[in-house]
């Protein structure tokens, strides 16, 4: 079934892309990892940037959860500043999920996720509290790593 | 087994009968007890030290001098920076080191743990990383806050504390000095299976005993102590984030490296490190707090109809919404108490791993009941398991056929996602408005009082879990969350009178 459906949903991403986003296939012989390309949004310090995202959709999909990590470094509240990148969604828990979430609504929860960043919820405890109390700083910083890591 | 065959074969040891056995004749599963909780063994992480402790009760001298003695079956050569000042704790289950990398800077470790059976075997994965540390629980002391209160004793100065007891405080000889801070008192990891580190830091009292007036001197040197420590950390971390750094090259790059990574065998030196063990350690285990399986019979007994024409969605099409393979009028589905339909496969799929509509997450075993019952529950009755946390009602009266099929477009969005529109029943076609108006039912409700978004979710899972260590300083805090290291001693320092 995980096949099926994760082809099904590929080529409904593909038709219809969410916006500011490129999915591709790192390995056309791999459907399981998805590359993501999501621009940074407008307005956000992220703008103008290019962010990597990797998708991996395990093989019991869609009874497990698909991952998300950011390739791309980023100065963000709710994404692990290490080699992971990984991004705290909700959504993607194993308690949370559920087998009709599809990757679509995933993927623009993780963009969502750039315009409002959640510092309650934060798992970059330093960049939240920046965040929430010196939103001057955090912009600057989420600035200057965009620049730095995330250029077109 | 000689020292030489440790070092070429990898040593496994169970968690569970600590039998020891190489991997290359028996794997990673335990041959005298089946267990595969096990662990290969390292130089750097030897699970048999903390049973090493144990094996004798005598004073330091002794444990010293008798190491080797202690342990024939060691194949790993005394090359661990720690051991040599190990001192023997009193308890069973604690692991103390001590450390004085340089004058005036002292460093203590105390872990605590019980060898429960279901310990984790030790990853081989890099990525997996903090696997051994998943009952790690970071409690932190510090002297800082004593250093303006008088020495309470007569007789020789001496350091800080050497033994630390923060789970028996009747059994600290210095409780004067104590001071500390536990994170997540009642988390998940605690208990049976639990540990937890204590991690220390401090300066040394002068050695030239209590003078007229050592108390600003203390201060002071406890200051410079943290001061340096502070930097350290930071030049770690600014080292991580590939600046360079000053201060790095001052102090054994032992401590760089350790400070730097955040993570170091059970202790973890930074919030944001801590938090990613957690949540990493929730990944493993959060299946736990999902609901169970719904019951075989049950779910073999769901009702199943023919799609009709008043399931089909607006475009007349529906799909199932699990496999997404399209459902045809007079295409046999199961239906749910819940009122929604599935492939009877692919719903008994996920039903039998989670009693939960893969829809509208709300269960399809009754809440009162037997356990097992053998039938779902009434479409009127209240589900056991109900982690829908818009939907607060069930729906007696609702018309059968409920296409979950959403396609693209504004109803293809994702209902959980607190950020989007609330999950609406009747923003489906064929989804009557619910009437009948209940409490939201079962305990994973608990904290749904108003739609979180997903991450509120999570976020009050872990909070519950980690008992409450967030940058807004629940009680029980070390006052580690959201702020870095600066904000961790502040903290520390700070919150220091309300725990000692």
């Amino acid at each position: 079934m995980a096949q099926k459906r994760i082809v099904k949903e590929y080529s409904e991403l593909q038709k219809n892309p969410p916006l500011g986003m490129k999915i591709s296939l790192p390995s056309e012989a791999d459907m399981h990892q998805w590359q993501i390309l999501i621009d940074g949004p407008k307005g956000s310090p992220y703008e103008g940037g290019v962010f990597t995202l990797q998708l991996s959709l395990p093989t019991e999909y869609p009874f497990k959860p698909p991952t998300l990590s950011f390739k791309t470094k980023i100065y963000h509240p709710n994404v692990t500043n290490d080699d992971k990148g990984s991004m705290c969604l909700g959504m993607l828990r194993a308690d949370e999920w559920k087998p009709s979430s599809k990757i679509d609504a995933v993927l623009g929860f993780a963009r969502r996720l750039l315009s409002e960043p959640q510092p309650d919820d934060a798992v970059e405890g330093g960049i939240a509290r920046e965040f929430k109390e010196n939103k001057k700083e955090f912009i600057k910083n989420a600035k200057a790593w965009t620049k730095q890591y995330a250029k077109k | 087994m000689a020292d030489d065959a440790g070092q070429q074969r990898e040593l496994v040891y169970c968690h569970a009968c600590e039998n020891e056995w190489y991997r290359d004749q028996h794997g990673l599963k335990c041959p005298n007890c089946s267990s595969e909780v096990v662990e290969i063994i390292e130089e750097r992480s030897d699970p048999r030290r903390h049973r090493l402790n144990i094996s004798n009760g005598e004073d330091e001298d002794t444990v010293m001098g008798n190491s080797d003695d202690r342990l024939p079956h060691n194949p790993l050569p005394r090359d661990d920076p720690w051991r040599d000042n190990v001192p023997d704790p009193d308890e069973p289950d604690i692991e103390h080191v001590e450390w004085n990398p340089a004058p005036g800077v002292h460093f203590a470790r105390t872990s605590f743990r019980s060898s429960g059976p279901t310990m984790r075997p030790r990853s081989q994965d890099p990525n997996d990383m903090f696997a051994p540390l998943f009952q790690s629980v970071s409690t932190i002391f510090e002297g800082a806050a004593n250093a303006g209160r008088p020495p309470q004793r007569d007789g020789p100065p001496r350091a800080v504390p050497q033994i630390l007891h923060p789970l028996f405080p009747m059994g600290n000889p210095f409780p004067e000095y104590q001071h500390h801070h536990t994170h997540h008192h009642h988390s998940p990891w605690d208990g049976p299976q639990g540990g937890r580190s204590v991690f220390t830091a401090t300066g040394r009292w002068p050695p030239n005993g209590p003078g007229p007036s050592p108390n600003d001197r203390n201060a002071q040197n406890v200051q410079n102590v943290l001061a340096t420590l502070l930097q350290t950390m930071q030049a770690g971390m600014a080292e991580q984030r590939g600046q360079p750094s000053p201060m790095g090259a001052n102090l054994p790059a032992f401590i760089v490296q350790m400070l730097g990574n955040g993570t170091h065998g059970d202790a973890v030196f930074s919030d944001e490190a801590l938090d990613r063990i957690i949540t990493q350690m929730m990944e493993q285990t959060n299946t736990n707090s999902a609901p169970g399986p719904a019951s075989a019979a049950a779910i073999a007994a769901l009702p199943k109809k023919e799609a009709d024409k008043a399931m089909m969605g607006q475009d007349g099409k529906a799909e199932c919404s699990v496999c997404m393979d399209a459902v045809e009028i007079g295409d046999e589905v199961t239906v749910l108490p819940c009122n929604h339909w599935f492939h009877g496969e692919c719903v008994g799929a996920w039903l039998k791993e989670h009693d939960t509509c893969p829809h509208c997450r709300q269960g399809i075993m009754p809440k009162d009941g037997p356990r097992e019952a053998d039938a779902p529950r009434s479409p009127g009755q209240a589900p056991r398991h109900n982690l829908n946390p818009f939907l607060t009602t069930i729906n007696p009266n609702a018309n059968p056929g409920t296409p979950p099929s959403r396609g693209s477009g504004p109803n293809g969005v994702n209902t959980q996602s607190g950020m989007q529109q609330p999950y609406v029943p009747g923003g489906y076609p064929g989804y009557p408005e619910p009437t009948n108006p209940v409490r939201p039912l079962g305990h994973h409700q608990g904290s749904y009082s108003q739609p979180p978004s997903p991450q509120q979710q999570q976020r009050h899972r872990r909070r519950s879990a980690h008992s409450q260590r967030s940058s807004n300083g629940g009680e029980g805090s070390s006052g580690g969350g959201g702020q870095g290291v600066t904000g961790w001693f502040r903290n520390l320092r700070g919150g220091n009178s309300g725990n000692r």
